[in-house]
């Protein structure tokens, strides 16, 4: 006797469940929704009132929630699950968790729960292990059965994004773990109350395993009281319509948003296969401390989708990225966390997403890559950092897609990459006014805006954008320094040239330059772009802006404010503040051609840059009309130098007004030039692909770029197998790779080269470069 | 008829009045808005209502004792970017942008919840102030009060003459954490002054709105002198052709909490977006008639259903307002409101066969019915004729013809053949999706508070309140259900009743810890221990705090005292600037939060007199609210308590009208109030309901439902399996019959 409905196990309905779905290709087999059909209006109805629980859970519960990220930013959700745990509605804010719990819920049934430790009224299960059904570890899951009359009815799962989960690092999203074991706290779906009651030995293991207990603890109550609430909705909804229309609303709900989701992509998206790539980089050959994880990686994310005649999605990651010691290694469920939020914004924002969207979906997947793999021991800290470069896929398909049916305004050429610039904690001094002593954290959740891509009628909108929430918010900065007391920002702007080139320019991102004040023992860890671009332009426009490091130290801070001499508000490599302000008062300066590092002590005075990032661009920039230049130059979204040489466009400064006026002839002049020169430069298809063929026959590849080709070959044989095709190249070919340590010579020589040109060009340029001294990487060897 | 108060509304188009008398009867008058000289426009209305009690302009207006301005004229300056421009705004350097980045919610914060999800429909409203006339100067301040960088002076000189050379009408100067330490924000006041030879107005955000958030301060500062500001003079020309013509009277303007303020008042932002407040003053004003703390106003109009609340005898008070996607820190009522109203359209959508509502409305252009409007959409007026709830010969007194059967004959081919279902019960089932989806915002609301809707009475207004009531009411037991009969009017009504009152507010940051008995754990160690630290107290253990427990509640005993004498004061000269004089009564108030919380509630206090006792008391006070809103079991009170904010209201009564008070007479209505019968449909049948005319009713009598209860502004419907009874002061009460 199961605790299932009609006294069936969990595990009897969900094996059912899925026999009629590959049988019928329809969820539980439903030919015809009945109920819908008896009753259109009644049933939407009631659809909408099992929402509104879960809307209602969230709208109280997140206010108990402690960490900023959970309450201003949004960074939870409450969704409600079948018997067997396919998710049914869900409530607004971070919707990546449409399937997450869905998985882990099956987990637990597979494993054998209902027998051991069993499932109860009054129990309560969390989870954050994206092997098993998550994201990443710092998304804490709360999963209550619901039981009405001793049978299990349903699930109520409830997520919250925590401040910090107890890794080898501070931070939500570390960069520093290469294994499970520097994660920090994981929680396998345990359970964790019965009868109401918290295990103590629960309790103490997860506040003590995290840094920041207090936003664990009130972020945890908030789950709690919101299934609480929901528990207690749901259960009178079924009092007075009855169990039996409930569990058959809850199919039809599953399988009518299945049909939907068919119905919208065969509306919107001409069938066909679209392919897309993006990359990722792993920078660790001089910044990992864990000898196993010392080298440099690049990591391509191509995306094949195939749309059908039906409206299926067929997804296919051949090429993809595989596994390794670094934190950004995946699974099912942080794939289609990802998938699912992305498809909600472009596709589903007005249908109900939920299980039957994932049914609609099929999934190609190579064992052996990132998504793959289901060694338990790789860290998964931060699947992110490679699924928001590779859902730009989905972006660029429904851009492509609704385009080629005359639907111009949807979709974009991708988004900004939202990483985590910075990360990090240190410990108060007293001097800020705050108390000594007291533990703060660096979290700031100011990524939630970077810039979107730019599509066919409209520019990418700027500092608004989070893939993984559209309901933006960068939050004061005055709120975040009720938290991070002793990292305090000197500036907050807009970033000139970070939004992506084109006709439709992307959305511009923005940058911050802060200072340790009322600090010590300072820690800042940085998750950001580096070389490689995360994504590309549309149609001719140009990808969004990388990153890069920049910090100075030694600087005294209090001495220059004193004088009342100028501090760095911003960079720009061009014509640096950091070298031009900071050369009287600081040791030196870092500057490095990659923005993810490892965790730095840094003393008080010292100054740190980080970066939000644009989104990429739409179009030839030729092409963008000149009012619009004229906007950017007045609105700081490009400075006059990447006016003229991308844009084509001359402008003249009038002090007195301190704006920008366009000269239209002198623009259309030096554009016809440059598409001159374009052509000038311009080869013909067989001559470039005679060149590129001989860089791979000749392994002219930087190592990262050989062993990314050596990975694919191994991971992705059929991808390979098009690619040596395609190249006519030995299917055998193995593209040859430096010797690590002949690549960490190169590295370091590279950097040498970097900032002794640096300094000459700074110095042509009328710098006083003398009293500046910037770090070569050797010397931090 | 003596009218002793003239409430006054200005709309984009319409400029609307209503005259009270001294027993509490109103006339409304209309005309069209003149923006050129405001004051045109409403004489001409103010002629238009008198006209009714057949009195002059200057008769109706020499007996005035308050006239009370409300209007959207600020907001439409800033819809229309027609306001004080160029504004010039020097700020904390590296700061230059917040204006434009607007935190990035202003581009999606009053969107519907679809194309919220919808990234690519995000924009980002036009800022008010462009980039070039903001400066930037070094200086800082951190959130303690401490200063970490200088102002730098010079820098504050070279960006005021840049301004004052770029044309700035105005300077604008918010600097971060100006709202904890004011004195840069003063020293840049003297600079500017002095740069301009005090020609141009500085405005300093601490002043307008000391409160945390750069953003909403900033922009509090900068509508208050783009859009309020040149209101100014507007009112006192106004004022000056009352006063022609023999009036009187002060002229008050309606703030956004629903009291009003001289012209003279320094935070004039807070009168920017007064319209809503009309029917929450109402609804507090029937809450205090009745002697009812806790109510909730129900305001169904055409394009939404907007929901207040009166909780312990206060409206609701929320901590920002969003004016045109501007988040401003301004208090205003709470105003909770979904896009489904009697206008909103009812689509299906072709591709999924599912029935949206709203966000779009037809507005008062009523739906397909009303074949003049020219409106092609089905709306939920459209629903409410084909049930036979309204009177197609008697939508607003007769004077709009509805045409029924356009409207069953666009109602089935739009919804019910695409759903293929009877057009009957489709119209009843998108009455009731409508009647749901304001059902469910109620009851979110009522458990956002923590209360069940039995601790409520719930007052319906609007045009359409009465209409709708019996449905979104169904299945909520609240304490008690009233439809006054002046229910279309009750917003423009509400607005002739409130007092002078100035609401003043201050961030703090004051630690509280955990009470006696409550050992502190988490944060609330670490700062015991930190605060030891400071004092050079060794602590051995965390039993051996209660010294620096005491001194902590000492400390918060002196901040909050401070400020709120801060704020007194604030308001006494206000008061007295604006020469007002009569007894102050004082309303305080504090915004509480768990250490290491972020959102913070409200918390009425008994008393100004701040002593350890009443600190210890506001920490119990809000325990017991906590729980209520959320859990119990989410309390965290071994945290210790951060007051976020002090509140302070002072009122000073303005006389108001006598209620209405008729004498109950017989339950039966009377003869002549019985007007025929019309067949109605509710729950799948049809039935015959008698129909009344509503002016006619005598207090005391008893309607039992099938019944429609008409009057030219509204249709009060009481359906099968309800009753409703008329008060004396011409209430309705409608419940369900036993």
């Amino acid at each position: 006797m199961g605790i299932g409905p009609d006294g069936k196990t969990l595990l009897e309905i969900l094996e059912e469940s899925e026999r009629l779905y590959r049988e019928t290709g329809r969820y539980w087999g439903i030919e015809r929704l009945e109920l819908y059909e008896r009753d259109p209006l009644r049933w939407e109805r009631d659809r909408a009132y099992l929402r509104s629980l879960m809307v209602i859970a969230r709208e109280s519960a997140t206010r108990i929630a402690a960490s900023p990220i959970t309450r201003s930013i949004g960074e939870t959700c409450w969704v409600l699950y079948t018997p067997e745990g396919d998710s049914i509605v869900l409530s607004t804010g971070i919707i990546v968790h449409v399937h997450t719990m869905s998985e882990e819920i099956k987990w637990m049934i597979r494993r054998g729960y209902e027998e051991n430790p069993g499932i109860k009224d009054g129990d309560v299960f969390i989870g954050n292990d994206p092997a098993l059904g998550n994201v990443h570890t710092t998304d804490v899951h709360t999963i209550t059965p619901v039981f009405y009359d001793g049978t299990l009815v349903g699930w109520i799962g409830s997520v919250t994004h925590q401040v910090d989960i107890g890794a080898n690092t501070p931070g939500h999203d570390i960069c520093t773990s290469s294994a499970r074991f520097e994660d920090g706290l994981y929680m396998e779906c345990e359970l964790v109350m019965r009868d109401g009651k918290v295990f103590p030995h629960y309790y103490e293991r997860s506040r003590r395993g995290v840094r920041t207990p207090l936003y664990y603890d009130l972020d945890e109550k908030a789950r709690l009281a919101g299934n609480e609430m929901a528990k207690r909705g749901l259960i009178q909804f079924i009092e007075k319509n009855g169990l039996d229309y409930y569990l058959k609303l809850i199919r039809e709900i599953i399988e009518k948003s299945r049909e939907d989701y068919l119905a919208r992509t065969m509306e919107r998206l001409v069938p066909g296969r679209y392919r897309t790539v993006s990359f990722s980089e792993t920078p660790y050959i001089t910044e990992a401390w864990q000898p196993h994880a010392k080298d440099d990686w690049i990591h391509p994310l191509p995306m094949e989708i195939t749309i059908t005649e039906k409206g299926e999605w067929v997804v296919d990651l051949e090429g993809s990225a595989g596994t390794g010691p670094w934190p950004w290694n995946g699974a099912i469920s942080p794939f289609m966390g990802g998938f699912w939020v992305v498809m909600t914004q472009i596709i589903g924002y007005s249908e109900t997403v939920n299980e039957g969207f994932v049914k609609a979906v099929k999934l190609k997947l190579p064992e052996k890559c990132w998504v793959g793999d289901p060694n338990p021991y790789l860290s998964r800290q931060v699947p992110w950092y490679f699924l928001i470069p590779q859902m730009q896929a989905l972006y660029r398909t429904v851009a492509m897609g609704a385009f080629s049916r005359g639907i111009v305004e949807e979709g974009a050429s991708g988004y900004g990459m939202t990483a985590d610039p910075v990360q990090g904690g240190g410990v108060t001094n007293g001097k800020t006014g705050h108390p000594p002593g007291i533990y703060y954290p660096i979290s700031t959740f100011e990524i939630a805006g970077q810039g979107l891509g730019a599509n066919a009628v409209r520019d990418g909108l700027d500092y608004g954008y989070a893939m993984w929430n559209p309901e933006a918010d960068i939050g004061d900065v005055e709120e975040w320094e009720r938290i991070q007391a002793g990292f305090i920002y000197l500036a907050r702007k807009i970033r000139s040239n970070t939004a992506g080139y084109g006709e439709r320019r992307g959305g511009s991102g923005y940058a911050h330059v802060a200072v340790f004040f009322g600090s010590d023992e300072n820690v800042i860890q940085n998750l950001n772009m580096g070389k490689a671009f995360t994504g590309t332009g549309l149609y001719g426009g140009y990808p969004s802006a990388t990153a890069y490091t920049l910090l100075a130290r030694g600087v005294n801070f209090e001495q220059l404010t004193r004088d009342k001499a100028p501090y760095p508000l911003s960079d720009d490599p061009m014509k640096p503040e950091f070298e031009e302000h900071l050369r009287d008062y600081c040791k030196y300066i870092e500057r490095l051609d990659w923005s993810t590092h490892f965790p730095r002590m840094l003393a008080e005075g010292d100054i740190y840059y980080f970066k939000q990032n644009g989104g990429p661009g739409y179009g030839d920039p030729l092409d963008r009309p000149l009012e619009l230049c004229e906007d950017d130059l007045n609105e700081g979204v490009y400075t006059p130098e990447i006016m003229e040489r991308v844009y084509g466009v001359k402008a003249s400064y009038d002090e007195k007004l301190g704006v920008w006026r366009v000269d239209k002839n002198e623009s259309e002049k030096l554009r016809e030039k440059i598409k001159k020169e374009r052509l000038e430069r311009a080869l013909n298809f067989a001559e470039f692909y005679r060149e590129e063929r001989e860089i791979i026959l000749g392994s002219q590849f930087t190592r990262p770029v050989a062993r990314m080709y050596q990975e694919q070959k191994e991971v992705s044989p059929r991808w390979w197998k098009e690619f040596t095709e395609f190249w006519q190249i030995p299917e055998d070919f193995i593209p040859e790779a430096d010797e690590l340590d002949e690549y960490f010579e190169k590295v370091l020589q590279k950097h040498r080269k970097l900032v002794d040109g640096y300094r000459s060009f700074l110095k042509e340029a009328g710098y006083d470069i003398e009293k500046v001294r910037h770090v070569y990487l050797e010397e931090r060897r | 008829m003596k009218p002793v108060i003239l409430g006054i509304d200005t709309g984009g188009t319409m400029s609307d009045t209503v005259l009270v008398s001294e027993e509490g009867k109103f006339v409304v008058g209309k005309a069209q808005t003149t923006p050129y000289f405001e004051a045109e426009g409403i004489l001409n209305s103010v002629s238009d209502a008198a006209k009714k009690w057949g009195l002059s302009v200057e008769e109706a207006v020499k007996d005035l004792r308050t006239v009370i301005y409300t209007g959207t004229i600020m907001l439409n300056r800033i819809l229309e970017r027609k306001g004080l421009q160029p504004l010039g705004i020097i700020t904390t350097a590296g700061f230059e942008d917040t204006l434009k980045m607007g935190r990035s919610r202003q581009a999606w914060n009053v969107l519907s919840y679809a194309e919220r999800l919808h990234a690519v429909s995000h924009f980002h409203p036009k800022p008010l102030v462009s980039r070039n006339m903001i400066a930037g100067v070094r200086e800082r301040v951190l959130i303690t009060g401490v200063e970490m960088v200088p102002l730098y002076e010079e820098e504050v000189e070279d960006a005021a003459r840049k301004l004052l050379e770029r044309g700035a009408k105005a300077i604008i100067v918010m600097f971060l954490n100006s709202w904890a330490n004011p004195a840069h924000e003063l020293k840049a006041e003297e600079i500017i002054k002095n740069v301009s030879n005090e020609k141009v107005p500085v405005f300093l955000s601490h002043r307008i709105a000391p409160i945390l958030g750069e953003l909403r301060r900033l922009n509090a500062v900068v509508i208050q002198v783009y859009a309020a500001e040149p209101s100014r003079e507007q009112l006192t020309a106004l004022e000056n052709e009352f006063r022609k013509r023999g009036c009187g009277a002060p002229l008050y303007i309606f703030t956004n909490y629903g009291t009003v303020v001289p012209p003279t008042f320094e935070r004039i932002v807070h009168t920017v977006n007064s319209g809503p407040a009309g029917g929450a003053v109402g609804t507090k004003f029937l809450a205090d008639l009745y002697g009812f703390d806790y109510v909730i106003g129900t305001d169904v109009g055409g394009t939404s259903f907007d929901v207040t609340t009166i909780i312990a005898g206060q409206p609701t008070i929320a901590p920002f307002t969003i004016v045109e996607r501007f988040e401003a820190a301004v208090p205003s009522i709470q105003i909770e409101s979904i896009g489904a109203g009697t206008g909103s359209y009812l689509r299906v959508d072709p591709l999924t066969k599912s029935v949206k509502i709203g966000p779009e409305s037809a507005g008062y252009r009523i739906g397909v019915c009303w074949r003049e409007g020219g409106v092609e959409t089905v709306t939920i007026n459209d629903v409410m004729l084909i049930l036979g709830y309204l009177n197609p010969d008697y939508f607003l007194g007769g004077d709009v013809k509805l045409d029924k059967k356009y409207a069953e004959k666009e109602f089935k081919r739009q919804i019910a053949d695409e759903l293929n279902m009877d057009p009957f019960e489709a119209a009843w089932g998108a009455y009731l999706m409508v009647a749901d989806h304001m059902r469910l915002h109620l009851e979110s609301i009522a458990r956002s508070l923590g209360f069940s809707p039995e601790n409520f009475h719930l007052v319906s207004y609007g045009g359409g309140g009465a209409s709708m009531v019996a449905s979104y009411i169904e299945g909520l037991k609240f304490a008690g259900v009233m439809v006054p009969e002046i229910a279309p009017a009750f917003s423009a009504w509400g607005a002739t009743l409130p007092d002078i009152g100035v609401r003043a507010e201050k961030s703090l940051e004051a630690y509280i810890p955990p009470l006696p008995g409550v050992l502190p754990q988490g944060i609330a160690e670490s700062i015991v221990k930190g605060v030891a630290e400071l004092l050079g107290v060794k602590i051995k253990s965390i039993d051996e705090i209660e010294g620096i427990r005491n001194l902590l509640y000492q400390n918060a005993v002196n901040v909050l005292s401070n400020a709120w004498k801060e704020l007194k004061s604030y308001v006494e000269d206000e008061f007295i600037r604006s020469g007002l004089s009569g007894d102050i009564t004082w309303k305080g108030a504090v915004r509480m939060l768990y250490a290491g919380m972020l959102d913070d509630i409200e918390v009425e206090s008994p008393s100004l007199e701040v002593t350890d006792e009443l600190v210890k008391d506001l920490c119990d006070r809000f325990d017991e609210l906590f729980g209520n809103v959320y859990a119990t079991s989410a309390r965290s009170r071994e945290f210790g308590y951060t007051i976020t904010r002090a509140v302070l209201t002072g009122f000073i009564k303005l006389p108001k009208p006598e209620p209405i008070e008729e004498k109950e007479v017989a339950k039966e209505p009377p003869s002549e109030a019985f007007k025929g019968e019309r067949e109605i449909y509710w729950k799948g049948k049809w039935y015959t309901a008698p129909t009344f005319e509503m002016g006619m009713l005598r207090a005391g009598n008893r309607i039992d439902g099938p019944a429609v209860v008409e009057s030219p502004a509204s249709t009060y419907l009481v359906p099968p399996g309800f009753t409703t009874k008329l008060d004396s002061r011409r209430v309705f009460w409608l419940e369900v019959a036993k």
